[in-house]
């Protein structure tokens, strides 16, 4: 395995007290696989995204379990060896990210000043490397001699992509890096993305809210949701057989262009504040499904197929795709 | 049936920051936002204007409700010229149409109570007899977006509610003059997606029980395709195609809408390797001669690049602005190769 997670959780010290963002989330990717990782704001994706890198602010830390990176133990691991393999065999691209370079300075001496610090190379090798990777995702190597202002979004976005990309990595964990695009833009990275994996195998988390994007490119789906994977699988299983209520809902509160029109499924309530240790379902308030169990105790996480798991008391019982979306809908 | 809103060759120019010397030498610069316009809104109708950013749809909404004035063209509401609104006139304008923006919490006042801002457009524009009269109509309008009961939200703040019910204050406040007429400005592309279906329900509910027509504006073909019952596609300041929802995603005519429809990832499609796509859109303040959309169109021709198609009647009501409208129905395959390959 390339990355396995197991266990892990995550907590942050805030003024009201800790906040656990993340509870008992555990995975496995192998080299050249993709895992979506889907929910809502606050689900805790980004921060399970961040936690594999030890990447958290400072405020935060994992509180429990492993992440183990070709059978390195990343929570353990010394500073020095995380600084090592960060960029070189992992890579984040972040939500935004080309804002945070300077918007008085060329872009490609940027990316060569931060390529420099981390390897032992030359301007002109580093500059040479950076203008290869350009070109791999699309953008005009002419482009590095350039300001930051001067790139459209899908550009930037691509950028972003190369400068991910530019130390060779196994593994690119990208967050929510098509939001913020118009479609068409969209798209491109999309495409971008499937191409990359296709020609050089690299493994992929992609991190985002909208299911639709990560159908375009993942292999397997993890939904999120309250801090907890509750539902995990080969990608077709969990969007087209799942098994878990709050999937059935993520997946019929979005229109199709493909299929007939239907009443879309809103869910009453707001997301759990995660403010203790989770003892209940964290999807109990929200869930139509509910039952008195799923207050009291907390699921435990059910194999429903191969590869393919929830975290439901219910998941033996329910019907969910002969479940419409007309007999639940509840104002949001 | 007539129409209640009634848009005829709109224009709308944003003159650019431009040095001394150009302004002296009369060589201003314009950003063409909008650019010659027609589309009518029926009684009761919801019409969805779709297109990416920069496509000139919000500058559109922004001058149906007089947020901005027109540089050309007309634009009639209930058969009077916005232009000439005085008075009385105007007041009635503003209570017949309503707005509604993309980040319910940058519209709200923060400090005031979800009562007081729901309350605010009764005392702009005088209406209500009472203090009494005001909180029953404030109690209607939120219980109206399913705030309830809504004792319990008149007296929170914006930051104690969530975004989901930020948007139903936002508009609860556009509903509660009554209006005839809502522009919607990408209502739901803030909101995460199990709220943003309860708030298109809602607004299907108002369009359907007190026949509020509605001028949606999104870059999301898919919202749009739920909620309205014609969809105008706008490319560059102009509308390319104009129809009812299934024609244009069942049939799109027009290569813009086809590339839309094309990229938008869709949870019940296969994955196609796709053709490549020429890179970057032309910009608005030097549109290319001829079509707009000419520089990317895969079946552009020679008077593509040097007459501007006009938007003309094609199959079952739809309107269409191309050279090629004809051959291009019914919907041809794109002149790539485009196979279907199965990924996983």
């Amino acid at each position: 395995m390339l990355l396995d997670v197991d266990d892990l959780s995550v907590a942050f010290a805030t003024d009201t007290g800790l906040l656990h963002a993340v509870n008992n989330v555990s995975f496995e990717l192998a080299a050249g696989e993709s895992l979506g990782l889907v929910g809502e704001s606050g689900c805790g994706k980004s921060t399970l995204g961040f936690a594999l890198l030890r990447l958290l602010a400072e405020n935060g830390g994992i509180v429990g379990g492993s992440v183990r990176l070709d059978g390195e133990d990343v929570v353990e691991m010394t500073d020095a060896r995380l600084r090592a393999i960060r960029w070189d065999k992992v890579a984040m691209v972040f939500q935004n990210a080309m804002s945070a370079l300077s918007p008085v300075a060329r872009i490609g001496d940027q990316i060569v000043d931060a390529m420099r610090l981390h390897r032992q190379i030359g301007r002109d090798e580093a500059l040479r490397l950076a203008g290869d990777t350009f070109e791999r995702v699309g953008v005009s190597r002419a482009r590095l001699q350039q300001y930051p202002h001067e790139f459209s979004g899908g550009m930037k976005q691509r950028a972003m992509l190369a400068l991910g990309l530019v130390c060779g990595p196994q593994l690119l964990i990208a967050d929510e890096p098509t939001t913020a695009l118009d479609v068409v833009a969209q798209r491109q990275v999309l495409d971008l993305f499937r191409e990359l994996r296709r020609e050089s195998g690299l493994a992929l988390i992609m991190i985002s809210h909208d299911i639709s994007a990560v159908s375009e490119i993942c292999d397997r789906v993890a939904v999120m949701y309250g801090g907890e994977i509750m539902e995990i699988g080969p990608l077709r299983d969990v969007f087209f057989r799942y098994r878990h209520p709050y999937t059935w809902a993520l997946i019929n509160s979005f229109p199709s262009l493909h299929q007939p029109l239907r009443r879309l499924v809103a869910l009453p309530g707001a997301p759990p504040a995660l403010s203790e240790p989770p003892r209940a379902c964290p999807f109990v308030s929200r869930c139509p499904f509910a039952m008195p169990l799923c207050s009291e105790q907390r699921p435990p996480v059910v194999v429903v197929g191969s590869g393919h798991s929830v975290r439901c008391h219910r998941v033996g019982e329910l019907d969910l795709a002969a479940t419409d979306g007309g007999d639940h809908v509840v104002a949001g | 049936m007539s129409s209640l809103v009634e848009v005829r060759n709109l224009v709308k120019d944003y003159p650019l920051k431009t040095g001394l010397i150009a302004t002296l030498t009369g060589g201003v610069r314009v950003a063409h936002a909008v650019s010659d316009i027609d589309l009518d809104i029926a009684p009761g109708e919801i019409v969805g204007v779709v297109g990416e950013s920069g496509s000139g749809k919000t500058t559109l909404g922004k001058v149906l409700v007089r947020l901005e004035q027109a540089t050309g063209g007309q634009v009639r509401f209930d058969g009077r010229p916005l232009g000439g609104l005085r008075g009385q006139a105007r007041k009635q304008f503003h209570r017949d149409v309503q707005m509604i923006f993309q980040d319910p919490y940058d519209t709200l006042n923060p400090r005031l109570t979800i009562f007081g801002n729901v309350e605010l457009p009764l005392r702009y524009l005088g209406i209500g007899t009472s203090g009494a009269d005001r909180r029953r109509r404030v109690m209607e309008a939120l219980e109206l977006v399913e705030l309830n009961p809504p004792e319990q939200f008149a007296n929170r703040y914006p930051h104690q509610l969530s975004g989901g019910q930020r948007q139903r204050v936002a508009i609860a406040r556009a509903l509660i003059v009554n209006p005839r007429f809502l522009v919607a400005d990408e209502p739901v592309s803030m909101l995460d997606v199990s709220i943003r279906a309860g708030v298109l329900n809602l607004l299907k509910r108002l369009n359907g029980e007190l026949g509020i027509a509605m001028m949606l504006i999104t870059h999301d073909l898919t919202t749009a395709y739920y909620l309205s019952h014609r969809i105008a596609v706008m490319y560059l300041g102009k509308v390319v195609e104009l129809s009812a929802g299934p024609a244009l995603i069942g049939h799109p005519v027009h290569p813009y809408t086809r590339l839309l429809l094309e990229s938008a990832p869709d949870l019940m499609r296969e994955v196609v390797d796709r053709p490549p796509l020429s890179a970057e859109t032309a910009n608005a303040i030097a549109p290319p001669a001829g079509c707009r959309f000419a520089p990317r169109c895969p079946y552009v021709i020679d008077v593509c690049r040097q007459v501007d198609p006009a938007l003309q009647p094609a199959d079952s009501g739809r309107q269409v602005a191309c050279h090629r409208a004809a051959d291009l129905t019914p919907a041809a395959p794109w002149p790539q190769s485009s196979e279907q390959q199965p990924e996983r």
